[in-house]
């Protein structure tokens, strides 16, 4: 079999094995729209008094932190147990004769399939709950799939180098948990530290496409620099993996 | 009887021992999570509402103690989470080999158990190093009351849904619950928030860490929470090893 069919196939087998579980799909589908109401509601608990460093509604602010959050964690986690999962497989079909680069490739696509369907369905959801106020849909989807983006490939950073799975999901988490809280811009949080927080720039990225209507440029660059520094770690370190070489 | 449940919770401690990265990392989150709040948050004041009566702290303070059970709950639900599923296979040798139902289950909880204290111990090293509650003693039961509480939800969830989904439902559970729903900086709360299980063992742990302290009623229900998920815990536990 030649690379142009081992891919599709590495692809296929993947991805099905995900959407096979029934449960899979159902968290996928809920988890998001949970997160984006959830955290609507849990922020307009709080009193409008400038006790968070946010201009705006609240509760709107709640809502673009749970989509960032519900999309990014959950591809995270996907990645992680890719990579965890088929570890030993991989080394396998890696002496079959399958590069690393076609077991990456076939990984990461459905990592980008799974957080397009999650930016879908969070898009539709912040479109359902703040009626008549997303500007640019289209440019939420976008910026909510480099968030997915992004954690997918932390999510198989982390799933590389700490191939345990109770370990990596430790790591993983409060990655995610911690990120989000710098990412939502509710705290007072001086930018030369929020901006090396992975989530920050697609979080922007989807509160002014949401707010504004507009494409908050000055963020698309960071968003692009996160993916391709996290792609370069994970393919190194994977392809150093499966090669055998941390036995 | 006693021997064969403390052979089997030598083994756990021993496979768990043997996994110096984990106990690492244990030790690790809590002064990354706690001490990144304390030192993040601004030099300022904040006022809380607490059983009511509104007080006013230093923000550092309030980072400190209310990051501590966000951080011991996510800790404990990941760990209860995996030693359900890790324990699983070996249960089930268990149970082959003559081990009953309730020896298995007695092990199992007093490892959580131990998972729990030691979770918690390190979140409260890093929180009491950053300030000094009113009441050490309660601020530390109702803390580990949180990490039994978070534990027993993730050997739930974990015998209930597979690993991939119980990571995405642990994931959420404490943030959404503790750091969200009962941050005493709010002042219109739900009142179906009250149910949630963070509630009342968080309640007592902000009660101790800012007022006089020890509020029974509060403690009294964080334990009665306790031992509702626990018995619920032990059925789904108890079924799930003897139906296979």
């Amino acid at each position: 079999m030649n690379a142009t069919r081992r891919i599709p196939a590495g692809i296929r087998a993947s991805t099905l094995s995900f959407f096979r579980e029934p449960l899979n799909i159902a968290l996928l589908l809920i988890l998001p729209t949970l997160s984006i109401q959830i955290y609507g509601v849990s922020l307009s608990q709080f009193p409008e008094i400038g006790m968070f460093a946010v201009t705006g509604s609240l509760t709107t602010v709640g809502r673009i932190t749970g989509a960032v959050f519900a999309t990014g964690a959950l591809a995270g986690v996907l990645g992680l147990f890719q990579m965890i999962s088929a570890r030993n497989a991989d080394r396998r079909l890696v002496i079959a004769g399958f590069s690393p680069s076609e077991l990456v490739v076939s990984r990461f696509t459905t990592i980008l399939v799974v957080s397009l369907a999650i930016s879908a369905v969070s898009t539709v959801t912040l479109t359902w709950l703040l009626p008549g106020t997303i500007g640019a849909p289209f440019i939420v989807f976008s910026s909510l799939a480099l968030a997915g983006i992004t954690y997918g490939l932390l999510g198989m950073l982390v799933g590389t180098i700490l191939p345990r799975e109770l370990e990596g999901s430790l790591v993983l988490v409060i990655l995610a948990d911690m990120d989000n809280v710098f990412a939502s811009g509710l705290f007072n949080i001086d930018d030369d530290i929020t901006q090396f927080a992975p989530l920050s720039h697609p979080h922007e990225l989807v509160s002014r496409a949401v707010v504004e209507g507009s494409l908050a440029t000055d963020h698309v660059l960071p968003a692009l620099a996160f993916i391709a520094i996290f792609g370069m770690l994970s393919v190194s370190a994977y392809a150093y993996t499966v090669s055998g070489g941390d036995a | 009887m006693q021997r064969r449940i403390t052979t089997a919770v030598e083994m756990s401690v021993r496979e768990f021992a043997r996994t110096p990265v984990l106990i690492a990392l244990l030790a690790f989150l809590p002064v990354y999570i706690i001490g990144v709040f304390v030192w993040l948050v601004p030099d300022a004041t904040v006022p809380l509402t607490i059983d009511g009566t509104t007080v006013t702290v230093e923000m550092g303070a309030f980072a400190a103690a209310f990051m501590t059970p966000v951080t011991v709950a996510i800790l404990s639900g990941i760990v209860g989470l995996f030693l359900m599923q890790t324990s699983q296979m070996a249960d089930r040798r268990l149970r082959l080999a003559g081990y009953q139902a309730r020896e298995l289950v007695t092990a199992r909880v007093g490892l959580l158990t131990a998972g729990s204290v030691i979770v918690t111990g390190a979140s409260l090293a890093v929180a009491l190093f950053a300030f000094t509650p009113e009441n050490v003693v309660a601020f530390s039961i109702a803390a580990v009351l949180v990490g039994v509480t978070y534990g027993i939800l993730g050997v739930i969830v974990g015998i209930v849904l597979n690993r991939l989904s119980g990571v995405y439902v642990m994931l959420f559970a404490p943030m959404v619950d503790i750091l969200m729903f009962q941050n005493p900086l709010a002042t219109e709360s739900p009142t179906w928030t009250t149910v949630l299980p963070g509630h009342f063992a968080t309640n007592a742990l902000m009660d101790a860490a800012f007022t006089s302290g020890g509020n029974f009623n509060d403690f009294l229900a964080a334990s009665g929470y306790v031992l509702v998920l626990l018995s619920i815990g032990i059925i789904l536990f108890y079924r799930a090893t003897m139906s296979d």
